[in-house]
């Protein structure tokens, strides 16, 4: 008899952690910083707007889940990363009363700071060892949408801080000789790499250097906001920033809390197979440099894997590529910066 | 058909012993958040987190007949036993009907894929891809592989010495996974220019990662043997005073001796891939051989030294 032995040793395993997930994650609306310094009753409003369009998500995922009721939760990101907000003290208590006057419950409270700030690389809130941000995370995921002619030996030409969908216009940028010979030889325009007949550019700010260091860019930010909405990010195959129970004395300062707070302790899980986005056309330009970002985030293949099995396993069919789990309903929320609705 | 391409470029780590793990794991590191896996058994081994490319070029078959490819290049880089590195650049290419791009979400959901669109000529881009001079390669795989070797080699954790002076060894290959092939067949060819190719026909595709592991090994182990080859030329058997040869050849006993380990993390499919190979190139015969050459003029030289007049001619 042939004896099978085999060495399995653990650092060897390319495994990755998996995380809860609910059936579909729903953001209640977005908020500019001064729009979070309004009072309740402008979130009541706003937040009984969103509540149609939140029902009828939830009875479009009743119809589509085929065993027993969907799992849904919903989210809120706060901007405390581009401006001072009111503290969570006071912050949290309004928008949790204002959406349950309006019908709604509010599951998850997420700092947006927090996809900027490194995650303790173990769940283990008490470890030392610092993770990478999200952001980060993201930006080491990136892999360029390649102009045609691209090969492995002319990778496409990075801006720093920038990402596009094409290629940039002639004439318009690089340094020395080259922008040189293109300034003299006219302008060409720029170009869609996926276009359909015609282009549409898109050249998205990632990030720049700041007197404090590196000041990420809303659309980086939010694109990580979406990808741990969607349970695609790991660091070193862990999973990042598992949701926290919201303490009993909330702090005055955003930074001393989890990146993700859970508000309600019958929540369905924080990821979700699809993302749902309701806000107010206002943020469509926003969403747009999400999106153009998210295309060319390479995820792991292992966690896609992970996550498509345990969605057959639920019989629920999950589009392939990353990008077509999140949906958007863009209505009128109210006013937006004070504005007038969207 | 489906054709997997690939290349493996091997060489001596620019670091003058074999390093700790910990300076392993933080010279792989190629992409943050991602792990360096490593492994001690049966032998010392790391492997880099997986490094794509996006390519949108033409791909070339041997009748110059051209197809649009759009994907992404895999890559990844491995040291065995602290000393060897090996980058290694994949693609497994695949045609679609259409001549359209998709979005590039589409390519990012299936990485280390390339889509040709249009009709392909498989068997002779397979052709192509291993005929090619040393200098250019399909879709730049060849240049991107020698970018992760260039880039592992500048790691600020290595001492940039040379334990020794072997070439670098380029080994091309391409898997033809053929539903109508029999036996798996595998042809190893050394060419003039020293570039070493591989075509291996298969019928079912099994994981990338077997046939990753199973052409890397192989070029680890060819790569072994031109670099004990190429101390023992150096070392000047018979020309110079066995002591003289002895420390020349002492590199290969540091360095490389206890290193040969040919299929000893590869699965059944790899294994047997090997053993067909060996009963014809025969690379342990000839690795046997030249070892037992080595610690023939080692013991000769001992026995030399425990004798006066000798001593005396040799340490003079």
């Amino acid at each position: 008899m042939k004896a099978h032995a085999e060495f399995f040793e653990s650092a060897a395993d390319a495994r990755v952690e998996s995380v809860p997930l609910a059936n579909l994650s729903v953001e209640l609306g977005h908020f500019y910083a001064e729009d979070l310094r309004e009072d309740e009753d402008f979130f009541v409003d706003h937040f009984r707007r969103i509540g149609i369009w939140y029902a009828a998500a939830r009875s479009a995922y009743h119809g589509v889940t085929p065993k027993g009721r969907p799992r849904i939760s919903t989210c809120l990101l706060v901007d405390d990363y581009f401006d001072t907000v009111e503290p969570p003290a006071v912050l949290v208590p309004k928008l949790l009363t204002a959406a349950h006057k309006a019908g709604l419950e509010i599951d998850y409270v997420v700092r947006e700071s927090g996809c900027a700030d490194p995650v303790p690389a173990h769940s283990d809130p008490e470890s030392t060892e610092a993770g990478l941000s999200p952001a980060a995370l993201v930006e080491a995921r990136l892999l360029d949408d390649p102009p045609p002619g691209t090969t492995g030996a002319r990778p496409p030409a990075r801006e720093t801080g920038w990402l596009c969908n094409g290629q940039r216009s002639g004439g318009s940028n690089g340094t020395g000789q080259e922008a040189m010979k293109r300034a003299t030889a006219g302008w060409s325009p720029p170009a869609e790499n996926a276009a359909v007949n015609h282009s549409i550019f898109a050249d998205i700010e990632l990030w720049r250097e700041g007197p404090d260091g590196r000041l990420w860019s809303c659309a980086m930010l939010a694109t990580a906001w979406q990808l741990l909405r969607l349970g695609v990010l790991r660091d070193k195959g862990r999973r990042v920033a598992s949701p926290q129970p919201i303490p009993a004395d909330l702090p005055d300062n955003w930074r001393a809390l989890p990146l993700i707070l859970r508000v309600n302790e019958r929540a369905a899980p924080f990821s979700a197979y699809r993302a749902m986005t309701i806000c107010s056309p206002k943020f469509q330009p926003i969403e747009n440099a999400v999106r153009t970002i998210m295309q060319q985030v390479a995820v792991d293949p292992a966690v896609l894997t992970q996550i498509t099995e345990r969605a057959e396993g639920e019989q629920l069919t999950l589009p392939s590529k990353v990008i077509d789990r999140l949906e958007y309903l863009f209505v009128d929320t109210g006013p937006v910066r004070g504005a007038g609705p969207g | 058909m489906v054709l997997v391409l690939g290349e493996v470029q091997t060489t001596a780590l620019r670091h003058s012993g074999g390093i700790p793990q910990g300076f392993a794991e933080a010279a792989l590191a190629l992409t943050a958040g991602e792990r360096v896996r490593v492994s001690e058994r049966p032998i010392s081994y790391a492997v880099s987190p997986r490094t794509y490319t996006g390519v949108d070029c033409t791909i070339e078959a041997r009748s110059g007949a051209k197809v649009r490819g759009v994907g992404t290049l895999m890559g990844r880089a491995s040291l065995t036993g602290g000393r060897v590195l090996q980058c290694s650049v994949v693609a497994r290419l695949e045609p679609v009907p259409g001549g359209h791009r998709r979005a590039w979400s589409h390519y990012l959901a299936r990485l280390g894929v390339v889509e040709t669109l249009g009709r392909t000529d498989i068997p002779g881009t397979a052709a192509a891809h291993l005929s090619a001079d040393r200098s250019v390669s399909t879709m730049g795989m060849g240049a991107f592989c020698g970018g992760l070797v260039g880039r592992i080699q500048k790691s600020p954790v290595l001492d940039q010495q040379l334990p020794l002076r072997v070439r670098r060894t380029v080994l091309r290959w391409a898997a033809v996974v053929n539903e109508d092939a029999e036996d798996p067949k595998v042809l190893f060819t050394v060419r003039e220019d020293g570039l070493r190719e591989i075509k291996l026909e298969l019928a079912a595709p099994g994981a990338i990662d077997g046939l990753l592991d199973l052409f890397e090994d192989l070029a680890l182990h060819d790569w072994l043997l031109t670099a004990l080859l190429s101390v023992i030329e150096q070392s000047r058997i018979g020309v110079e005073q066995p002591a003289q040869s002895v420390v020349r050849l002492r590199p290969a006993v540091d360095h490389l001796l206890h290193l040969w380990m040919p299929a000893a993390r590869l699965d059944e499919f790899g294994q047997s891939a090997w053993k067909a190979l060996e009963s014809r190139p025969g690379l342990t015969r000839q690795w046997d051989a030249s070892v037992k050459r080595i610690r023939d003029q080692m013991a000769m030289a001992a026995a030399l030294v425990d004798r006066q007049p000798e001593r005396a001619q040799l340490f003079r």
